[in-house]
Order: C-alpha cells, then structure tokens, then sequence
C-alpha cells in the first residue's frame, strides 16, 4: 500500500512536471501607439583643437548629430530627445562603450546615438558612432566611416540610413538626392532650370542654364543618371545626364511629341508616351540598341507611363473609358485593366520602388490630391490635399512621397508659387522643402552608393 | 512476480493518467471548449474595470454553482481550496451577484460586450489540460505539495471550476493588456511590409512585486538575426520594449502570483498597420 502511495504521488509529480511548460498566462495585445519613438542624439565627441576647414573636429561632430536629428525627425518615426534634458555624468568618452542607461531611460529616451569624430594624419575625419538600445541596455549597431571633410553632410545621412534601418527594419532615403525643376521669372515667362540637391534641401546645384525649357526629369533607378525632355525650338528631345560624369546626350528625336520619359527598373529601357497625328500612345525604347517598341494602340490618350519593380507591368493613364484613369497592363501591352473607379480625374500613376503601392494625383471638385492605392486598384488612400498637387515621386524606400504644390491665385494674379512637399504614408507628416526658387516636378534619386 | 506487477500497474497507470490529462491538452485549438464563453464574458469585463476595488469573497463560484455546469468542468484540486477559489475583486458582482443572473439574459449581455472580449477570449485557447497546468503553478510555489498529496491519500477534496480560474486568467490578461495600451509601451512598429507575419510572442517572468525577473524572451528569437527578417526583428524589439517600459506590473493580485508568475505577451500588429 505504502509503496502504491509513492507510486501514484510519482505520477502525479510527472503530471505535473508535463504540465509545467505550458503553465503561462497568455496576453493578447493587438491595440498600440503609432507615436514617434524617442531617440536621444549626442553630439560626436571630438577636440576642439583639432582644426579643419570650416571649423574644429568638435564643431563637425555637433553639425553632424544635428543633421542626423533633422533626418530622423523629418521621417515622422523618430522623436528626438531635447539635448537640455541629457544627464551628464562622467567621462564623455568612456560613457560613449558604457553608457549609462537609467539617466537615458530616466528622460524617456528608448534608443541612443552617441559618437566620437577625429582628424586623421592623412586629412580625413574619423566618425564612428553606436545606437544603443535603452531599455534593453545593449548595442543595436556601431559603424566607422572615413572621410574627407567636405563629405560631412553625406556622412551624417549615411549614419541616419543606418539608424533608420535597424530601429524600423526598412531602408533609409536620407542618402539621396532630388532632381527637380526650378522656376523663376513671371509665370508668363517662367525660367525653368533643371536642378539637384540633397533630400534635405542642401548642397543645391543648378544643372542647366535656363535657356531652353526643361521638363519632367526622372532619375534612374540604378544610376546617377537622369532623363529629361528639352525643347530645341519646338522639339522636344529626350535627353540624358549622367550627374557624376556631367556627360548629357540626346536620346533620340522622335516624330511627334515625346513626354513623361522614366527608366525601367533595370535602367535598361526607357517608358514614354508620344503623341503623333494627335493620337497619344505608350512606347518604350531599349537604351542600349535605341529599338523602339509600342506597347498601346488606342484612339485614346495614353500617358503617364510607370513600370512595376519587378518589371512585369506598366500602369499609366488613359482617358479610354471616357474619363482620365488608372490603368496597368503586363510588359507587353497586353492584359490592359482599369484599376481606378473614385470619381473625379485619376493621373500620374507612379509605382512604389516597394511594389506595394500605385501613387496618384486625382483631381476632384476643383482640388487635387496626392493618394495611394494597391496596384489591383483596392485600398486607395488620399494623404495630400490643396489647391494644386501634382507629380508624385516616390522616395527609394516606399515610405515618403514628395510631389509639388501651387498656391492659388488671387483676383490680382499674385500668388501661383509652386514648392516641393513631402507626405509619408500615413498622411500625418508633411513637409515642405525648402528650394532656392519656386520648384515643381521633383524626382527622387535611388540610395546614392 | 510482484515486483512484475507493480511495475506492469505502474505502466498501466502512467499511460493512462498521460491519455486522460495530456491528450485534452494536445487538443488545444478545438473550440470545443469555448461554451462557457457567454458567462466569462461579463465577469471578465467587470473586473478589468473594478479591479482596483476592494477584494471580497468570490461570488463568481455561486454564480458557477448556479448554472450547475456538467461534472466533466469539475477538476480534483490539491489542499487548500480557498486560495485557489476566485478571490478576484468582484465588488460590483459581489453586491447582487443572483439578480444580476436573473436580471440580465447572459446570451444578450455577452452580445452587447462581443465586441471588445471575444477576440480576446478565442486565441486563449483554455482547456481543462490548462487548468492542471496551473495547479502545477501552484504546486511549484508550495513545494511541499506532493507531501500533502500523499498524506491526504487523495481524498475527496473542495471542488473548482475551471470556469472560475478561467475567469481569473482572462482578468488578469485584460488587466496587462489594458496596462500596456494606457500606458503607451507599445509602439507599433511603423510601415513594416507584410504585417501579417510580425505577430511576435514573448515569455515573460515576474516577480511577486510584478518587477521583470531576467529579460523577457522572444520565441521564435532565432528568427531576429536571419537575413531578410528585418521587419520581424523590428516588431519584436518593439514588443520587448513595450514590455520593459510597463514594467513593473505591481497593480496584479498579489495572492495571485502563481498565475502571472509566467507568461506569454502576443504582440500582434496587424489590425494596428491594415486598419
């Protein structure tokens, strides 16, 4: 009997035992926040005896935590932490591999960039810098550049990048650059210039002198290279730009109008619409052989043309149904479907680099809008609205969009200013970039590499 | 030969006792055991708000008793049944707890509350394997368990229903979940591409002052360093921050301990980046 006691006590321990791992109170929790999380920037330590052009080793590593700060803010996913609310304690530099996490969870900070910069014999700067994890106390990432002073800006988009990715798991866009078109003069005889400059708004260059028009721009995705039409007297001709080399050639002259020139993925092709005897249809041209093929044959006006990631479709737009909408269609040109069915006029269709998404300006009761839908026309999302928006372009990561905005006029005439904005996708977080002149038709680098 | 005989009995009794207790538990997923859901429905929802109240003893089981619940819900408990019987603070129900039953139609009221519980109450998934789970909590806390066990020579002992720890259990998930929104802890991760696979799990521990107890884990941890699974490692360092700042979770039912010693937060983004 005795033994049948500790028998049956042994199993129920075994049962126990297999019990035990399951043992767990198990919480859903499927409703969240979508605030910005707070990120304290330090300032890269280095010696303020140390001089290069344009100030001290210490005044570069200020100047490039506050461009790493205006980066991440400007996404609309990172709050930085006012540096008036740091605690200091200890050692600048030994608190830079050990930081000292309470007093950064103490002002609410959830992650932390903190740095050093240093001159180089040969004349280079050294930045290195570490995001830390603060609640979980630990390193997230730590990377080292080597640079010549002048680089400074690109360094400190380079360490945004690198922030950005690891702490929202996506590529950054602060690495890039934007070509647009600048405006200047009355609006009767505007100069239209073509221009580039950081996604910030800095290093501003103007890339040609105004003297013949410039319209659409596009980079490719793969290059620093852009395509754009000029006007020789009344011809459009498409032309291309390598902006590292300067080099500028003349695609092709084409019979008729030529507009909306954008480069395949590949940065093989080039997708346009050509307008002949009145009639407007989509082509592309192969760069390489300069072999053109028609992809539409329709009575209809057929423009605006954007290839998908993976280049197996083209959406473009197409007045065919009667009003201006969204279309796509394969490679090819054929399986032609309609995927925007909103009321009002649908243009401009641009594919996300992502693949995800279709941006679009809809024009609406007399206001434009910049949206989003999926590419099988499902979901669409208006993130911008104003008097005029126009030409969206997509940032290389799929996450911002920037596009152009005029200002209406008023009875005088006055007004009619034209900027670049841009909205992410929640629609929240728009903003203008500041430009040295009115600007329109802007276009959005690939990740400079 | 009679060695023989133990050893065969013992066998015997291990297969079986593993077929009856485990294989309910294999089952996990079968909504089977969901009919008790209208009534842990109200309950639930009125100590998620009331749970800062004053604790009075359990109405929750008369209400159980009441609705005389088929005996196969009934589980053998170890000693000391009071500890283990609802103690959850159910002043509101407390005070009329029988007209409240008689009052409201249970199927009406947990229609009107759907809304808000019953997602919740599905992916939990409780069985009566659960329930033994958490006497096995229990048991762990006491060592001395099996000692009792045996000396008792298993007599009949003061029944509970599973209904009663359910309840207990879904208060007390609420009450984190409820804790975790209020407080802001968790950030959706922003943007992330494909949603639907970023459902992140993590086991936590707690100690009875409801502080973390080493760091909270992810399953499925393996799967934060593999190429190509960014956004899986983003939303799982969101969850793991969510729980670090609501730490700590002092407002739990400090009698309750063994309940919420071990747990597992699911953080589940979906509705939060398609909605």
């Amino acid at each position: 009997m005795r033994l049948l006691k500790r028998l049956m006590t042994a199993i129920a321990g075994l049962a126990l035992t297999i019990f035990s791992a399951n043992a767990r109170i198990v919480v859903d929790v499927n409703r969240g926040h979508a605030d910005p999380l707070p990120i304290a920037i330090t300032d890269l330590v280095g010696s303020e005896n140390d001089i290069v052009s344009g100030g001290s080793v210490q005044d570069y590593g200020k100047r490039m935590a506050l461009v790493v700060k205006a980066d991440l803010t400007r996404s609309g996913l990172f709050r930085t932490v006012d540096s008036g609310a740091f605690i200091k304690s200890g050692n600048a530099l030994t608190s830079l591999r050990n930081p000292n996490f309470s007093n950064w969870k103490a002002i609410g900070a959830q992650a932390l960039m903190n740095g050093s910069i240093s001159l180089q014999e040969d004349g280079r700067l050294k930045v290195e810098f570490r995001l830390w994890d603060v609640l979980g106390s630990s390193q997230m990432t730590g990377l080292r550049y080597y640079t010549s002073p002048k680089n400074w800006r690109r360094i400190a988009h380079l360490m945004s990048d690198a922030i950005y990715k690891r702490l929202t798991g996506e590529s950054g866009y602060f690495d890039t650059r934007v070509v647009y078109i600048s405006e200047s003069g009355p609006a009767t005889a505007k100069i239209k210039r073509l221009a580039i400059m950081d996604q910030d708004g800095y290093n501003h260059v103007f890339l040609t002198t105004g003297k013949n028009l410039v319209l659409t721009p596009r980079f490719s995705p793969t290059a620093q290279e852009i395509t754009y039409l000029s006007y020789h007297g009344d011809n459009p001709r498409v032309y291309l730009y390598n902006i590292d080399s300067g080099k500028q050639e003349i695609l092709g002259d084409f019979p008729g109008m030529t507009f909306a020139p954008r480069f395949s993925p590949d940065g093989n092709k080039v997708i346009m619409s050509q307008a002949y005897k009145g009639n407007s249809d989509i082509y592309v041209m192969e760069l390489r052989t300069r072999k053109i093929q028609r992809l539409t044959k329709h009575t209809a006006i057929d423009t605006s043309p954007s290839y998908s990631p993976d280049s197996r479709y083209v959406t473009f737009n197409s007045d065919r149904g009667g009003s201006q909408q969204i279309y796509v269609m394969d490679a090819d040109g054929k399986n032609i479907k309609r995927i925007s069915f909103g009321k009002g006029r649908y243009s401009t269709p641009v594919w996300s680099p992502r693949g995800d998404l279709i941006a679009f300006t809809r024009q609406y009761k007399g206001k434009f809008y910049i949206g989003v839908m999926k590419p099988d026309g499902s979901g669409e999302r208006l993130l911008s609205e104003s008097y005029l928006d126009e030409g969206p372009t997509w940032s290389p990561n799929g996450r911002v969009i920037m596009f152009f905005r005029q200002q209406p006029y008023d009875r005088q005439g006055r007004g009619g200013e034209t900027q670049l904005w841009t909205v992410d996708l929640t629609g929240y977080n728009e903003r203008q970039i500041i430009t040295p002149l009115e600007a329109s038709d802007p276009a959005w680098s690939p990740l400079i590499r | 030969m009679r060695d023989a005989i133990i050893i065969s009995l013992v066998f015997h009794v291990v297969v079986l006792a593993s077929g009856m207790i485990a294989i309910p538990m294999w089952r996990d997923d079968k909504p089977t055991e969901m009919r008790v859901i209208p009534v842990e429905m109200i309950t639930v929802g009125e100590i998620t708000k009331l749970r800062a109240q004053e604790k009075k003893p359990d109405p929750v089981k008369k209400i159980a008793d009441a609705k005389k619940k088929p005996a196969q819900r009934k589980v053998e408990m170890p000693p000391e049944p009071p500890k283990l019987a609802s103690t959850m603070p159910l002043p509101d129900i407390k005070s009329k707890p029988k007209k409240k039953i008689k009052d409201k139609k249970p199927i009406k009221t947990a229609v009107n509350r759907a809304p808000r519980i019953t997602p919740k109450t599905k992916p939990r998934r409780f069985n009566v394997g659960k329930l033994a789970v958490l006497l096995d909590k229990r048991e762990q806390s006491e060592p001395n368990i099996i000692e009792k066990l045996k000396d008792r020579d298993f007599g009949p002992e003061k029944q509970i229903s599973s209904l009663d720890l359910e309840q207990q259990i879904l208060s007390i998930a609420d009450a984190i979940d409820k804790h975790i929104f209020d407080n802001q802890c968790w950030n959706v991760p922003a943007g992330a591409k494909g949603a639907a696979g970023l459902r992140v799990t993590v086991q936590v521990r707690l100690g009875p002052d409801g502080e973390l107890i080493g760091a909270p884990k992810v399953v499925q941890s393996s799967r934060m360093t593999m190429p190509g699974q960014e956004f899986f490692r983003t939303a799982a360092e969101s969850a793991l921050r969510a729980v670090r700042k609501c730490a700590p979770y002092d407002f739990l039912p400090k009698d309750k301990y063994d309940l919420w010693r071990d747990m597992e937060i699911i953080f589940d983004p979906e509705h939060m980046l398609n909605g």
